[in-house]
């Protein structure tokens, strides 16, 4: 799986990073179970200092995307697609809010905007 | 004779590294130049192109004007041309990396200038499964060269007692004994002591290769990738079969030295080893370029709009890796085939007092 970093964007590197790797996790190109390079090996692969990868590690741990094991090293969580987090509804309608407002603003309407949102969908999803 | 086969000797080692110099400029990656990072794109430009073949050019002539001086002298003088030589192929490196940084300057001034790249964006490209693959052969190829030492070992110390008590340390080239030294344990044990050093220093080399950085080109980032794959796999062959070639070297020189077999078994055969290895090396760099850039992969998806990132302010006038925040310790040159190392990092100072300081050691204690 290809991971790519904007350098010039002004989405910081660590959420860059998790956020490709959730993509991958989403598109089935990183499958649950599968391993994830070391994050002395990715920070080295990336030219990025350590702790930048291990921020971004960090927060996959905590958010049950990835596991870290002693002799396996890291992973992706075996569970990760069987999930149903009560609350997650809750996180995501805070975070759409700002960007509906924002598409209001910006003029693209309703159909537009779930137009948009299922177009991504799919092509998140592999499909 | 002597006078004879030395001044072959210093022509073909003269021509020879004048070659490696010129060629650089066609064998690095097309996103480098002269030791700066340029779009792919730029690199069969008019200007770039004209860079490389006055480059050349201007190596190719100052390397026949000293190998002609130094012919000249051996030819003329007295001079210990074993001495003469290496100070002459010090003098030359010097001054090819004198015309090379006049060309990194050049370059830097030209890149400045053209702001080439500024429209594209700076991405960096990474496969997250690139390290699943073998990338290099195994480490446990190791155990030739490990276990020829074993046997020399073995060897050196059970024909100790039978050994003369002079043992020759020296030899020129009609194969007679300029140096020995008195029998003694030392004197006798640097053969295996050596050959354990190349045997560590070739794994960790490999070790380097695994290791090293990823560099894709976002402009074809799977051709990219294959090459690099290549690249690192026939490197390590290589190292793996030096380390072996070298180690049965010095098992000979060993053997002859202690047995006092002819001189001549030991000069031709390290001749033939050296001019092995150059020619070898020489060609896996010709043939694949850096990173494997020139092997040829069925034509990918050619990318547009991306560059791969500007680390020009790290590499310190185009050679010197330097950035302590990139825990990567190996990775490859910009001006030439193979992998360097980042100055960034403090372990590769440990390594590089180890790598220079126990071959000294080992001498040292010979006496």
């Amino acid at each position: 799986m290809w991971m790519q970093l904007e350098l010039q964007s002004d989405v910081p590197i660590y959420t860059q990073i998790r956020n490709q790797i959730i993509e991958g996790i989403a598109s089935k190109a990183l499958k649950p179970g599968d391993e994830l390079p070391s994050i002395r090996m990715l920070a080295s692969d990336l030219g990025v200092n350590m702790h930048t990868v291990n921020k971004a590690y960090n927060l996959l741990k905590q958010e049950s995307y990835i596991e870290v094991h002693r002799q396996k090293g890291v992973v992706i969580h075996p569970d990760v697609l069987k999930r149903e987090d009560p609350y997650f509804q809750e996180i995501l309608a805070k975070s759409l809010r700002p960007l509906i407002a924002e598409s209001i603003c910006h003029r693209v309407d309703r159909a537009k905007f779930i137009t948009l949102c299922a177009g991504l969908y799919d092509e998140l999803q592999g499909n | 004779m002597e006078t004879a086969l030395s001044i072959i000797f210093v022509t073909a080692l003269y021509v020879l590294v004048t070659m490696l110099m010129a060629i650089i400029p066609y064998i690095t990656r097309k996103t480098e130049s002269f030791g700066v990072g340029i779009p792919s794109s730029i690199y069969e430009s008019e200007d770039i192109k004209h860079m490389r073949r006055s480059y050349s050019l201007t190596v190719s002539v100052i390397g026949i004007v000293i190998a002609a001086a130094a012919v000249w002298i051996v030819w003329l003088s007295d001079l210990n041309w074993e001495v003469f030589m290496p100070v002459g192929i010090v003098a030359m490196v010097v001054i090819h990396n004198l015309v090379y940084l006049i060309f990194h300057f050049k370059m830097k001034k030209l890149k400045e200038e053209q702001k080439w790249n500024l429209s594209q964006s700076e991405v960096v490209q990474v496969d997250l499964k690139f390290r699943q693959h073998n990338n290099v052969l195994s480490h446990r190829w190791f155990l030739i060269p490990g276990l020829i030492t074993l046997g020399t070992l073995i060897f050196c110390l059970w024909y100790y007692p039978e050994m003369p008590e002079q043992i020759p340390m020296q030899y020129n080239f009609d194969g007679e004994v300029t140096r020995s030294v008195e029998k003694s344990y030392a004197a006798v044990l640097w053969i295996p002591a050596l050959q354990a050093f190349m045997t560590v220093t070739m794994w960790i080399v490999n070790v380097g290769i695994d290791k090293a950085r990823q560099q894709i080109d976002p402009t074809n980032k799977e051709a990219s990738m294959k090459q690099s794959r290549i690249f690192r796999r026939r490197w390590s062959a290589y190292v793996i079969l030096s380390s072996v070639l070298l180690t049965l070297l010095f098992l000979s020189i060993g053997l002859s030295m202690m047995l006092q077999l002819s001189a001549q078994v030991i000069i031709v055969s390290t001749l033939v080893l050296v001019v092995i290895m150059v020619v070898g090396s020489t060609v896996l760099a010709i043939k694949m370029g850096q990173g494997g850039s020139r092997i040829s992969i069925g034509a990918g998806e050619a990318t547009e709009g991306k560059r791969p990132r500007d680390e020009d302010r790290h590499w310190k006038l185009g050679v010197i890796y330097f950035n302590p925040g990139d825990p990567t310790i190996f990775i490859e040159k910009r001006f030439g085939v193979g992998w360097t190392v980042n100055f960034g990092r403090p372990i590769v100072y440990v390594g590089l007092v180890l790598l220079i300081g126990l071959p000294i050691l080992i001498s040292m204690l010979v006496g």
